[in-house]
């Protein structure tokens, strides 16, 4: 097969450094000998297109392709999964080089670039990847305009520039567009869980848990409060609440287990302008408090519906539920980054007449284990005499005997035994639980909550960054006639973990070095810090405001724009909005063809020029103000032959510049009305 | 003097029939005190438009007829040794006269050619070490064939660039051709003309060109034209500042010519295709429908601006 129209050197070359960039974003995820694939593509068609080597032949093709298959089935343990689809579209898109013979054909390799591009998005979409994807697409761009240019143009750089300057001029539209058309949900589901991923607090806690979250600085959400702002201490993000304990590990409470019986239903989902959840609320047993924080949080995608909020929150943000246990939680998993809005009462009493089911809940204990614990949590209830009592005997009894650390001994199965009677040092979870476990031993109504506390303000913009290693786990206790209360064991044991965040704490510590932590250690170039967090800041504008930019809010910005929301008046804004803008394009070009001549002659020709032409006189460039006079066919001839008699001898003859003759034409110039024959 | 101008070109006009402008064009450029390169078919008239000319005029004519194995010497003259009494007599060329035709002088060598327009420009000739004025006025016209006939040696830009003006004939018209056909031969004509200006009364004129206004409105109109030649793609180079004057200089012989003490942008259009086209080289189609080089570029710029 002979090529009909060889591909231009210049759409080649751009087209080589396109799919070099379209791969690039997806280098970590793919294997190595993709890029090796495409690279010995590339080579071939080079040398195809010198001439020295020939495309290859069919069976080539199908062995490549056959083998590239089977790379792609090794590669991937998932064959079905996202990552192996998107590799099987990058050994299509290189093989296709060996087969591009005509522009067609480089169309086709073009239009998949723009496909692949998209699926960048599908793993990431942070700004600087929607920034490389922009310059991406110029240089797509500047293949497509390549590849339809004369053979003989050789000027790479001005078509790339052509096509920077095409994107740029279309971005106003594409904001237009992005701003005012319909935001359609996703009708696709891409099941984008990867493999090993960290999937931050877990649905069940064992001693242990935690310290890995501890070693993470991955961003968990960012938190922008409208008005009052919490103070550090009450800062407690509450995800999951354990109130089944086997001894040794915590989970959740199964789903019928926490049905609000009251209601019949374990969890209240919210629905915008719908009544039914205002009823439900009332039916939950709090009292509101005085102080009221509304705040709005966007999750970073974590593949579980667990959604963290500050005491008793009530969700405002569709498709979010309240458990009867006061926690949040999402329908089905946060699989992209997920933006909520909360409003939470910190001052809140909880269930104040607690009721029977929840207290046999959460004081259910397994029989026969930390006998050691129960023998002595019985006998200091004993000495304490109430409840309250006890809990602050607890808590003086962490606050003396243990202390915190990172690199907890193992323990078994009597864990909080060992924990307390042994070796007495832990982390938040071992607090948390053997806290906990000592309360349910006597019978007090205790459960784990955990989640996050903490968080660190972003000093460049109004908002709280909250990362893995703010990961933590504290109990509630119910106390009679204030409901459930929380108590932070650890903060008993090491108040400057809670007072001053978790990285502060451990500040130059050995500890963190011996855990392998290393931000800290990057973290104290603080202009380094400063730079992360500025960056943090675009990203989260960015998530706040382009990713976050939902059905809802396009709705309430136009609403808030247009007064009220509906397609005639939208489409009404939309004209003005472009009929305004034409007519500023118009104006500058007014502008800027104005006549800028300095001799008020030639000024007062031009007029008449206008004039004459607008009354339908021919006038070429080359004509003279006689050859206009000559054969003007106006109907007041004589007069227009005088003026331009006139304007000959202003023009041309020396010493007839005066005032009044441009004074006296000035005047006959404007008196003049041009009318054809 | 206006009805002198008028004459002259009558009595041209009796023996190059039709050829109105042309006529005026050589005697603006004879005023003007520039040469005249006339470049067309043989046996087109360029002959007796310089016989002519030269003759009704008043000035003295001599005629060479430039071939290849021409030599300067054999236009500017040579010094010849008088054995009587051992001195050098020097024997004047052709070159010292009034109006010199210097008929197809693209088929001499450059050599030849260089000698000729140097004398051109210089209005003096050095031989052999002694410096000759020549007659004043000085006026050259040299004819030559399209350059792509055989046996011409093309006068290199920076030649042409000496030649004011660069005029072509073209066939008569039919009406005019017909009276050709039917009159008298025109060499016998030629013989009949009579001079209707002397040579004093010419220089005169001649010295009148630079008196005719021009005024700033008109000089950046030919600023525009010069500097729209130097910023277009189609040429392959602009306007010299020389070929500036020399547009100025005609268009006032020109005016001067139609009875005027001023240039108008008429005359600057009149002389433009003649002063200017043969010194740039044209890079283009003529797929605007314009006739020429010089029509384009007077279409593309505005006369008042």
């Amino acid at each position: 097969m002979i090529p009909a129209i060889q591909i231009s050197r210049q759409t080649l070359v751009w087209l080589f450094i396109a799919q070099i960039m379209v791969f690039l974003p997806h280098y970590s995820r793919m294997p190595i000998w993709l890029a090796g694939l495409l690279l010995v593509c590339i080579v071939w068609r080079v040398q195809v297109y010198r001439g020295h080597w020939s495309y290859p032949r069919r069976p080539v093709k199908f062995g490549l392709l056959g083998l590239a298959i089977l790379f792609v089935l090794l590669s991937f343990p998932r064959v079905l999964g996202l990552e192996a689809m998107v590799a099987f579209l990058f050994v299509a898109y290189s093989l296709k080089l060996l087969e591009m013979y005509s522009k067609r054909d480089a169309l086709v390799v073009i239009y998949l670039s723009l496909f692949i591009l998209m699926t960048g998005f599908l793993f990431d979409q942070n700004i600087l990847l929607a920034l490389y994807n922009f310059i991406t697409v110029i240089v797509v761009m500047t293949c497509m305009i390549g590849l339809n240019q004369e053979k003989g143009y050789v000027f790479p750089l001005r078509t790339f520039r052509m096509s920077t300057a095409m994107l740029l001029q279309s971005v106003p539209l594409m904001v237009v567009m992005f701003l005012v058309l319909p935001r359609l949900p996703a009708f696709w589901n891409v099941p984008v869980q990867q493999e090993g991923a960290k999937t931050g607090v877990s649905d069940t806690m064992s001693p242990g848990n935690f310290v890995d979250l501890t070693r993470s600085d991955e961003l968990v959400m960012r938190v922008t409060f409208n008005g009052e702002k919490p103070i550090p201490q009450q800062l407690y993000w509450r995800g999951l609440v354990f109130s089944n304990f086997d001894g040794r590990t915590w989970r959740q409470a199964e789903p019928e287990q926490l049905i609000n019986r009251g209601l019949g239903k374990t969890v209240i989902w919210y629905e915008s302008g719908s009544y039914r959840f205002r009823n439900d609320l009332a039916t939950m047993d709090f009292e509101q408090g005085e102080r009221v924080l509304d705040y709005e949080v966007i999750l970073e995608e974590t593949h579980q519906p667990w959604l963290f909020a500050l005491g008793v929150p009530v969700p405002e943000t569709d498709g979010v539920g309240l458990v009867s246990d006061f926690r949040l939680l999402k329908q089905g998993p946060v699989t992209t980054r997920f933006k909520y809005n909360v409003y939470s009462y910190p001052d809140a009493v909880i269930e104040r007449d607690l009721p029977q089911w929840r207290r046999e809940l959460e004081t259910a204990i397994p029989e026969a284990v930390n006998p050691r614990s129960r023998e002595l949590a019985t006998r200091w209830y004993q000495e304490a005499g109430s409840d309250e009592a006890y809990v602050e005997k607890l808590l003086d009894y962490f606050n003396q005997s243990f202390y915190y650390t990172l690199q907890p001994p193992a323990l078994g199965n009597d864990s909080v035994d060992e924990f307390l009677f042994d070796s007495q040092r832990g982390f938040c979870e071992h607090f948390a639980s053997s806290f906990t476990f000592m309360l349910r031993a006597v019978e007090i109504p205790a459960r784990v909550v955990a989640g996050y506390q903490g968080g660190e303000a972003n000093p460049y913009q109004d908002y709280m960054l909250v990362r893995q290693y703010d990961a933590h786990a504290w109990t509630e206790v119910w106390i009679k006639d204030k409901g459930w209360v929380r108590y932070d064991p650890t903060f008993a044991v090491a108040p400057e973990r809670i007072l001053d965040g978790f990285s502060r704490a451990f500040e130059g510590s050995e500890e963190l070095a011996t855990t392998g932590f290393g931000f800290d250690d990057v973290a104290n170039l603080s202009m380094f810090y400063n730079l992360q967090l500025q960056f943090d800041r675009l990203n989260y504008l960015w998530a706040r405001w382009v990713l976050g930019y939902d059905a809802g809010k396009q709705k309430s910005m136009l609403e808030k724009l247009l007064g009220a929301y509906s397609v005639a008046r939208l489409a009404m804004v939309f004209l003005a909005f472009s009929v305004g803008f034409l007519v500023l394009v118009y104006l500058y070009l007014l502008w800027r063809e104005r006549d800028r001549t300095a001799d008020p002659a030639v000024r007062l020709y031009r007029r008449l020029l206008k004039k004459l032409s607008r009354a339908g006189v021919e006038i070429h460039t080359s004509d003279t103000p006689l050859d206009i006079a000559a054969r003007s066919g106006v109907a007041n001839a004589q007069e227009l032959e005088s003026i331009m008699d006139d304007f000959n001898r202003l023009f041309y003859q020396t010493g007839r510049r005066d005032r009044e003759t441009l004074d006296d034409l000035s005047k006959r110039v404007r008196q003049w009305r041009g009318r054809m024959v | 003097m206006q009805a002198q101008l008028q004459s002259v070109i009558t009595e041209v006009g009796r023996v190059l029939l039709g050829k109105e402008e042309q006529v005026k064009l050589s005697l603006a450029c004879l005023l003007a005190k520039g040469h005249l390169l006339i470049e067309d078919l043989p046996g087109m008239g360029k002959t007796t438009l310089a016989h002519a000319l030269a003759k009704v005029v008043g000035l003295d004519y001599q005629r060479v007829q430039c071939t290849s194995d021409m030599l300067p010497a054999d236009i500017l003259g040579v010094s010849t040794f008088n054995q009587q009494d051992g001195s050098f007599n020097f024997h004047p060329g052709p070159v010292f006269t009034q109006v010199l035709l210097a008929d197809e002088i693209n088929r001499t060598s450059s050599k030849t050619q260089s000698a000729l327009l140097e004398a051109m420009e210089e209005r003096q000739v050095t031989v052999e070490g002694e410096t000759r004025d020549l007659p004043e006025p000085f006026f050259v016209i040299a004819t030559q064939n399209p350059s792509d006939q055989s046996g011409t040696y093309r006068l290199p830009e920076s030649q042409l660039d000496r030649f004011l003006m660069r005029i072509q004939l073209g066939y008569p018209d039919q009406k005019y051709e017909r009276q050709l056909y039917e009159g008298l031969d025109p060499r016998d004509q030629l013989r009949q003309l009579q001079a209707v200006v002397n040579t004093a009364e010419l220089m005169q004129i001649q010295n009148q060109v630079n008196s005719i206004q021009a005024t700033e409105t008109l000089l950046s109109y030919v600023e525009r034209l010069v500097q729209f030649t130097r910023s277009n793609a189609r040429l392959a180079w602009g306007l010299s500042p020389r070929a500036a004057l020399a547009i100025i200089r005609s268009a006032r012989a020109w005016a001067l010519i139609e009875g005027r003490d001023h240039v108008i942008p008429e005359d600057v259009q009149a002389v433009f295709d003649a002063v200017v086209v043969h010194r740039l080289r044209d890079g283009a189609d003529y797929s605007q429908g314009d006739r020429s080089l010089g029509e384009w570029i007077l279409n593309s710029v505005e006369v008042v601006a």
